[in-house]
């Protein structure tokens, strides 16, 4: 049980020019269940393995408990760390997987076993102690996987992108295992993923990267509903949250968004914006927040209707061009080809620097 | 029709067979060389063999003459050198292997120059080997004896290969440097097979250094060290021309090898059936140890629930 502590890190892989990670501080209570969030390629798995001592950051410092880590070989810092491909031995039964970090820590055979047994059970493997992983299924061996990570009780659990070789049924039984185990160990959990579907459902905390910089830490309800940024707002969520460009224009006491393809009004009125009609900025609402009514402002041609049972997405042009996507009444009987009126709730609208990407305004849920 | 069209322009009888059969035909015809090569090549000769094996030198009747011979004073202790030759120089090859194999498979400098090195040997002819190893042992002016005076170790320079004690060990190093490449390929192929997550996780997990290598590194390489110890086992076993250019049997015996009694009893002793005894006795030590061989490898892959 421990806190994390990531302090200025940096880190570039030789013979790449740009940083896989860049100054990135971030703080991980002890006994939260924390998910790095972020398209392939954004530094998080660069993050958890400078964590566990696979990769040494370039500067800055790294502190797990308060014990200052830079410098100290993985099998010294007390981490667990559970790999994509579960990365079992393939020449140790299962028992001999799960005892592996036990033996390398002297305890006896018998000690070992006993041990590897209790973890087994607690994980549904007993059946399966003599087996090799050539013989296992491969939510058994992400089974097996945890199991060497939880019978050494380590401070910290590192989570690789475990889920994503599992096929759909599985991963989202393997998630409630993990809630529930997270929960019950009360230790520090830290989860890669680029599923945000993982992310919401896991984390305590989220923390979403990009291109090796921390872009908002906040909580799954945080980043959905304030996302400080256009990233955020375009990654988290699926369909992706639609983006208007345009300038704020204050006229008859009421405030426009005036794009090339799109005028709308903006009623929940943000004078301070509207003050310089210069200014290039984007609007963004989310495909469920937008509502279809009769006398909505904005008339929608429909191009493709997206039925997912629970939902129903319908995606269409504006006269003028513009492209949306809106979330409607899974229920509702509409056809390509149909004109519909929608109306965006000033809750559901966010704004954003068109230039720099931040966030303009924070409506309170 | 395309086919009928086609068919026509044959005429004849053999207008009326279907593409079918033109096809099956087509195929036995092109198979034949094949065919003959096996024949020619590896059944007749086997046969050719096995049966002049059976006839004693002199006579004309089948019988196990020849074999009854094997049991005697000059085949016995040409197999114990031939065997302690084979085995020798694959535990010398896989000593010096795997550590080379785990070397050049570390972020050095220059790495793939000395790969290139290491597989050198293998493209070396066997008499370019024995020259140069004629050379470094030479009594008077071999590297081998400058060395060792040089640095003490030797107060006076020996006969490498002259001396029935040291003929045996040289040989078994010379056959060791001409075999390494095969094994250091085979063996370094397998450790670039090992998956980069299985060390990191035995590092997480406390395994680190020799702890790696015997729990993590070894037990993958076991296949590969046992193909390796088996392919170049048989290659050792059965080479001839090594021996025969360094030491030609001698001195009085002692590097004597089967091939080189193959040989001796063939173009010497003109000895057709005691030749072939003794060739097939060495392909028959081959193949019982590629079958020993893949015996094991079936039962780990059995244990482990692989096919």
């Amino acid at each position: 049980m421990a806190k994390i502590e990531l302090q200025n890190i940096s880190k570039t892989y030789p013979r790449e020019a740009k940083p896989a990670v860049q100054d990135l501080t971030l703080h991980i209570p002890d006994g939260q269940f924390v998910v790095l969030l972020g398209p392939s390629g954004c530094g998080k798995s660069t993050t958890l393995r400078m964590i566990a001592g696979l990769e040494e950051p370039d500067s800055g410092e790294i502190k797990i408990g308060e014990l200052r880590v830079n410098g100290v070989p993985p099998q010294r810092r007390d981490t667990a760390f559970v790999f994509q491909n579960y990365a079992l031995y393939p020449h140790m039964t299962v028992a001999q997987n799960i005892g592996f970090p036990l033996k390398m820590r002297g305890l006896s055979a018998q000690a070992i076993r006993q041990r590897a047994e209790e973890t087994g059970r607690v994980l549904g493997l007993e059946a399966l102690l003599d087996r090799y992983p050539g013989q296992l299924s491969g939510g058994e061996r992400q089974r097996v996987a945890l199991g060497r990570a939880i019978v050494r009780d380590p401070a910290v659990f590192l989570f690789d992108e475990p889920l994503s070789n599992l096929d759909a049924q599985l991963r989202g039984d393997m998630r409630v295992e993990l809630v529930h185990l997270q929960r019950r160990l009360r230790a520090t959990f830290v989860f890669v993923t680029h599923d945000q579907v993982e992310a919401m459902t896991l984390a305590d905390v989220i923390a979403v990267m990009s291109t090796g910089v921390l872009q908002q830490l906040g909580t799954p309800e945080q980043i959905y509903q304030q996302p400080v940024n256009l990233f955020v707002a375009g990654f988290i969520g699926s369909p992706r949250m639609n983006f208007i460009e345009g300038n704020l224009i204050a006229q008859d006491g009421m405030t426009f968004l005036k794009s090339d393809l799109l005028e709308l009004p903006v009623r929940k009125c943000l004078p301070d914006l509207a003050a310089n009609p210069q200014a290039r900025i984007i609007l963004g609402f989310r495909p469920e927040d937008a509502q279809l009514t009769p006398t909505g402002e904005v008339e929608l041609k429909l191009e493709l209707i997206e039925a997912l049972g629970s939902q129903k997405f319908i995606y269409g042009r504006t006269s003028q061009g513009q492209q949306l996507v809106v979330g409607v009444d899974p229920k509702s009987h509409l056809a390509v080809g149909d004109v519909v009126n929608l109306t965006i709730p000033p809750d559901g609208m966010h704004f954003f620097d068109a230039e720099t990407g931040t966030r303009l305004s924070r409506h309170q849920a | 029709m395309r086919v009928s069209e086609r068919r026509s322009l044959f005429g004849q009888w053999w207008s009326s067979l279907t593409l079918d059969i033109y096809m099956q035909i087509a195929g036995i015809v092109l198979v034949f060389p094949a065919i003959f090569l096996l024949l020619a090549l590896l059944i007749a000769p086997f046969t050719f063999i096995i049966w002049s094996s059976l006839i004693k030198k002199g006579e004309t009747g089948l019988g196990l003459a020849n074999y009854s011979w094997l049991l005697g004073r000059t085949f016995l202790p040409s197999l114990k050198n031939s065997l302690i030759i084979g085995v020798g120089s694959v535990a010398l090859e896989i000593l010096a292997a795997v550590p080379l194999a785990l070397l050049l498979n570390q972020r050095l400098y220059g790495r793939g120059i000395f790969r290139a090195l290491v597989t050198l040997p293998w493209a070396v002819p066997t008499i370019s080997v024995a020259a140069s190893f004629l050379w470094l042992s030479n009594t008077n002016y071999g590297l081998f004896n400058q060395i060792g005076l040089a640095s003490g170790i030797l107060s006076l320079p020996l006969a490498f290969l002259g001396d029935p004690k040291l003929a045996m060990p040289a040989v078994i190093v010379a056959h060791a440097w001409k075999g390494l490449p095969l094994v250091f390929i085979i063996i370094f192929a397998a450790l670039q097979s090992l998956p980069s997550e299985h060390l990191e996780a035995a590092k997480v997990d406390g395994a680190w250094g020799l702890s790696q290598l015997r729990y993590i590194i070894l037990p993958h390489l076991k296949t590969a060290i046992g193909l390796a110890a088996v392919l170049s086992g048989i290659y050792n076993f059965a080479l001839f021309d090594l021996t025969f250019l360094l030491t030609g049997g001698g001195p009085s015996g002692t590097t004597m090898t089967l091939p080189m009694l193959e040989y001796n009893q063939m173009f010497r002793s003109l000895d057709t059936g005691r030749a072939a005894a003794v060739g097939l006795t060495i392909f028959l030590v081959g193949v019982l140890a590629l079958a020993l061989l893949f015996w094991l490898n079936t039962q780990d892959r059995k244990k482990r629930g692989l096919r």
